[in-house]
């Protein structure tokens, strides 16, 4: 990649809000439902309908607005904006444009600061599928809440687009404001991007690109946007402003054509629905009952738990995940050994089912009992994987199946002592060797003793017991 | 016989009649009907009857109900409804080919209200195309005809709902009101039409034509009765954000109150464009009222002279806006076509009539890029202004008393070539739409060319009832 | 100014289809009213805040509950199979 050019993208992104009903109307919102069977005659723009407010939704989005760490808009309107397609029955879009609800907020990328310039309140429009010489529509859709968020052009690379992608969906997640999923369509990306010389303060022309419904499309998405800018840049030419349609098969952008091109919204103010005041004391108390969020869980996880960052990353990946891993410890004191077995026994089962830990069959106390077992040496941790195995297909108990099947470790320190007396004294070869400095084949007489005592006592126990008889 | 002329009475003697058992429902229902029969093909003020169902309605509330004592003053009474207002399982047409087969799945607030009390609805009114007119002579179902005198027009936009009053083919009706649409035609059709404050009735299920100026107002024979309409269909709707919660009372239309009243009369009302004879008719009623009041005194409204322009510019600009919705995708007109963009061209340019297109370009342009502060945004601004000029007025007068119209009717026909004369005919009624007070048109003492002349009467915001006492007065001493 | 081919264009914008000879008309017609409204641009309106709003209410939001509707109905032609359909868009 040439590096003359200093990239720069913005990112506009629209989530759903995981409200029960409509932003302007009390249908439901519901996923896969058959079509138009989610509607009534204010989302379908009847004649003479008339929106109103849910205020759940509102509250979602100064949730949002809050953790993005903007300012909430006391006096907030709301606006139409005009354009004609099948699937926006009304002709106009319900949004906000002069006043929005919350602006001048950011994100860190570790170290690095992402500005949200604002985050506004809107309805989605109908789904329309193309069919030959027909569209069809369906209205299911139409009126469901969203909340547009839009950065400043301070992102730099499309790693770093990507990141604040991942960043902004775990907040949200966090919330408990949207669920985020790319590929329901609950989250949808439009970068902006252009290029300038390094050194130059001026921004060059910018394309939008739309159609990237994965992260990895994003990504590539910008990496050939800025591929195809530098050819142009670097033979002289003009980038033309516009939108491009990425197209996930050739994995090429192209222009976009039919829909609107530089379409004129006349945006006005909505005279269906007045002036929204959010009070001081509100957006208080929303602030006080806001959940921690990712970063904070992370450090927290980090400084005061002693966790690996690596692992730490992988607990907060979701609010669930982190979730589960507090309430496990709750009922077993060992931070590490909870971490390292939801990041590797439990994670490899989820992604195995491909399901996520709200489907985990084991709840955090099941776990628990399991991992305490190991954590005071009651059990080996093969011995753990064995129980933990058997927990996901039957109803016992770990304990159930430890007492059932005899896979206690001994407790007793004789019969490791007469184990380990037994071994020493028929491996006497063995016990020369070491004591000739080849301190490595201890590991063989831990081996033997295992054997000898069926793995029922831990090898740290083994191995310690032999040190001292060697000595 | 009975029948014939109990269309003729107001809904509080019928109530009594009906309260005594002196009459039966379907009396009532059978002497409108009977009118209508003889009216109504050169009036032409309905666009669909409900003639059956009307007749079940009565029968059924005669073989129903035994109390008559504790009813709901509007029960059996027959009541038209304008077309641009919804009722559920009936054809809304707001007078336009696109909307020519549009059957309503829900009824409006103030609809299902009426029905509530018990209310008969014997037809949709006829109408100028979505609101937009002041003559119902744009209506795709042909112009109405003034029942004065059948060569003038009624006035519009709810010709039909005047027409219809003032014909005796209902005992009251519903008309919707955004620069003057239920006031001018009720002053043309001498009957009694009444726009409340904004956001006393629900809008929910008006067929939005300016969304911050519609009203759905109660015209009548009399002031009492309208008053009974209104207090029926008013009050906050959930469905309705930009209803008030202010409570309804039962609105007592008192005539002798105005004698603590100072009645305003706007100085810049009587200029220039003012009909002399009109003028003339004012004027006896200024003074007779004058006797009764505590004081009259002139007042000044400074923005006046820039009403029209300020309605225009803000209406045309969200007409456009709530007229963007009939596209042929899903009821209405649909002019088929290969092509999307050019089903909704040709679905558009089929359905809507000359006025309305003429206001959807205006109104497209008033809101363009580039060109939104200059029109619609100077607009609001200077509604501000209109609004604080009456704020100031009412700071010494109770009420202010206008004409309702700067001429008498004139005939059919006569202004529909000239958009801008006609936009004139609304220069008294627009100033409190753009303000939001409620007005009231009346007969005034007197008349011009046999046509009763309008006298309009203005309260401050929620304050109908000082209307309502004035217009009172007012019919009272026309006896 | 109110040109045809201004009015050409918002016609477009507001898919309206306008045949010449209305748009001629309509030319005349909307630049004679339009200069009317210009009167409106002499005023003095520093410091004054547009009223969007005829009533000088705050917006009551609703609480988020699911009220089904079944409004559907025979009554609207142009429905196939539960779904709505349209011409295409010329590409």
């Amino acid at each position: 990649m040439d590096k003359k050019y200093e990239v720069v993208i913005g990112v506009e992104i629209h989530a759903q809000l995981k409200t029960k009903s409509k932003m302007f109307c009390s249908c439901a919102v519901a996923f896969g439902a058959t079509p138009n069977s989610n509607v009534c005659p204010i989302c379908l723009g009847l004649p003479g309908t008339l929106p109103t407010v849910n205020d759940n939704a509102i509250e979602l989005a100064i949730k949002a607005g809050l953790a993005l760490n903007c300012q909430i808009a006391e006096l907030s309107t709301f606006a139409r904006k005009h354009y004609f397609y099948p699937d926006l029955p009304k002709g106009y879009q319900i949004t906000q444009y002069k006043e929005p609800l919350a602006t001048n907020g950011f994100i860190d990328l570790n170290g690095k600061t992402i500005e949200i310039r604002r985050l506004h309140i809107e309805e989605d429009s109908g789904k329309s599928i193309h069919s030959g010489s027909e569209s069809l529509v369906d209205f299911n859709r139409c009126g469901v809440p969203l909340i547009e968020v839009v950065t400043e052009p301070n992102i730099r690379s499309p790693e770093q687009a990507v990141q604040y992608l991942q960043t902004l969906k775990q907040i949200l997640n966090y919330l408990d404001v949207s669920d985020c999923d790319m590929e329901k369509g609950h989250f949808r990306c439009e970068p902006n991007i252009s290029l300038r010389p390094i050194g130059q303060t001026k921004f060059g022309i910018r394309t939008e690109l739309k159609n990237l419904n994965s992260l990895r499309n994003v990504r590539e998405g910008l990496e050939f946007e800025i591929k195809r800018q530098t050819k142009i840049l670097d033979e002289g030419g003009s980038i033309i402003q516009e939108t491009l349609f990425w197209d996930e098969q050739t994995k090429t952008t192209g222009s976009m054509r039919g829909k609107e091109e530089s379409e004129d919204y006349r945006y006005f103010p909505e005279p269906d629905l007045p002036v929204l005041v959010i009070k001081k004391e509100k957006i208080d108390t929303i602030k006080k009952m806001l959940p921690s969020l990712p970063l904070q869980r992370k450090i927290y996880l980090v400084e005061k738990l002693n966790l690996p960052q690596n692992i730490a990353e992988i607990i907060i990946e979701t609010k669930e995940f982190a979730d589960y891993f507090d309430a496990t410890v709750k009922h077993c004191p060992n931070p590490k050994l909870v971490a390292n077995w939801l990041t590797t026994e439990v994670r490899a089962i989820l992604n195995e089912k491909a399901i996520t830990i709200i489907n985990f069959k084991l709840n955090p106390q099941q776990l628990a009992d399991l991992l305490n077992m190991l954590n005071e040496n009651k059990i080996t941790g093969k011995v753990a994987k064995e129980i933990f195995t058997e927990m996901l297909t039957t109803e016992n108990t770990a304990q159930e199946i430890a007492s059932s099947k005899g896979l206690f470790l001994i407790q007793d320190d004789d019969v490791l002592i007469k184990a380990v007396a037994e071994i020493l004294e028929k491996n006497q070869d063995v016990v020369t060797k070491y004591k000739e400095g080849k301190t490595t084949i201890v590991g063989y007489l831990v081996g033997l003793v295992t054997k000898k005592t069926e793995g029922k006592i831990s090898p740290q126990k083994i191995m310690e017991e032999i040190l001292k008889r060697l000595r | 016989m009975i029948s014939k002329e109990l269309c003729s009475l107001s809904i509080t003697s019928l109530r009594e009649k009906i309260q005594n058992k002196e009459i039966k429902f379907i009396d009532v229902v059978n002497s409108v009907l009977n009118r209508i029969k003889s009216e109504e093909q050169k009036i032409c003020g309905y666009i669909t009857l409900f003639e059956e169902q009307a007749i079940k309605q009565a029968q059924n509330l005669d073989a129903t109900i035994k109390d008559r004592e504790n009813l709901h003053p509007l029960t059996g009474i027959p009541i038209a409804i304008k077309d641009n207002i919804c009722v559920k399982d009936f054809l809304t047409t707001c007078g336009s080919k696109i909307l020519h087969n549009f059957i309503s799945p829900y009824d409006a607030t103030a609809v299902a209200r009426l029905k509530n009390a018990g209310v008969i609805i014997i037809g949709k009114t006829n109408m100028d195309e979505f609101g937009m007119g002041s003559s119902t002579e744009t209506s795709y179902y042909g112009p109405v005809a003034n029942p004065i005198d059948t060569v003038y027009v009624p006035g519009g936009s709810s010709g039909g709902s005047t027409a219809v009053i003032a014909y005796r083919g209902a005992i009251g009706a519903l008309g919707t009101d955004t620069g003057g649409s239920v006031r001018l035609p009720a002053a043309f059709c001498g009957v009694v039409g009444l726009k409340p404050t904004y956001g006393r009735v629900s809008r929910y299920g008006l067929v939005a034509f300016a969304s911050s100026l519609d009203c759905i107002g109660p015209i009548a024979k009399t002031v009492d009765d309208t008053a009974i309409i209104l207090s029926t269909i008013a009050g906050q709707d959930e469905y309705d954000a930009t209803s008030v919660n202010i409570p309804v009372n039962k609105l007592l239309c008192n005539p002798e109150a105005i004698k603590d009243y100072t009645i305003g009369i706007p100085k810049e009302y009587f200029a220039e464009g003012l009909d002399p004879k009109v003028a003339k008719v004012v004027e006896r009623t200024i003074k007779e009222l004058g006797k009764k009041c505590k004081a009259v005194k002139q007042i000044s409204l400074p923005q006046t002279k820039y009403t029209i322009a300020t309605y225009y510019l803000i209406c045309t600009a969200e007409a456009s806006s709530n007229l963007a919705r009939y596209d042929g995708v899903k009821y209405g007109l649909r002019t088929t076509s290969q092509e999307l963009i050019n089903m909704y061209e040709k679905t558009r340019e089929d359905g809507f009539g000359t006025e309305v297109k003429r206001r959807i370009l205006l109104g497209t342009y008033g809101l363009s890029k580039g060109y939104y502060e200059e029109y619609y945004g100077t607009a609001q601004r200077v509604r501000t202004l209109i609004k604080q000029d009456f704020d100031e007025a009412f700071k010494t007068c109770n009420v202010i008393l206008t004409p309702t119209a700067p001429t008498p009717p004139f005939k059919l026909g006569e202004k529909i070539s000239d958009p801008l004369a006609m936009y004139l005919s609304d220069v008294f009624t627009t100033s409190p739409s753009l303000a939001g007070l409620p007005a009231i048109s009346v007969p005034g003492i007197g008349k011009v060319n046999n046509f009763p002349v309008g006298i309009q009467i203005i309260g401050p915001a929620f304050a109908e009832e000082c209307i309502l006492n004035c217009a009172s007065a007012i019919e009272k001493i026309n006896g | 100014m109110i040109t045809q081919s201004v009015l050409e264009k918002v016609a477009k914008l507001s898919r309206l289809g306008i045949t010449p000879d209305e748009i001629a008309l309509m030319t005349a017609e909307i630049e004679k009213i339009i200069e009317y409204f210009e009167q409106v641009r002499n005023i003095n309106l520093e410091n004054i805040q547009p009223m969007t709003h005829a009533v000088a209410i705050n917006l009551q939001p609703r609480p988020d509950v699911i009220k089904s509707t079944k409004c559907i109905t025979e009554q609207m032609p142009y429905i196939k199979r539960n779904y709505f359909f349209v011409p295409a868009v010329l590409e």
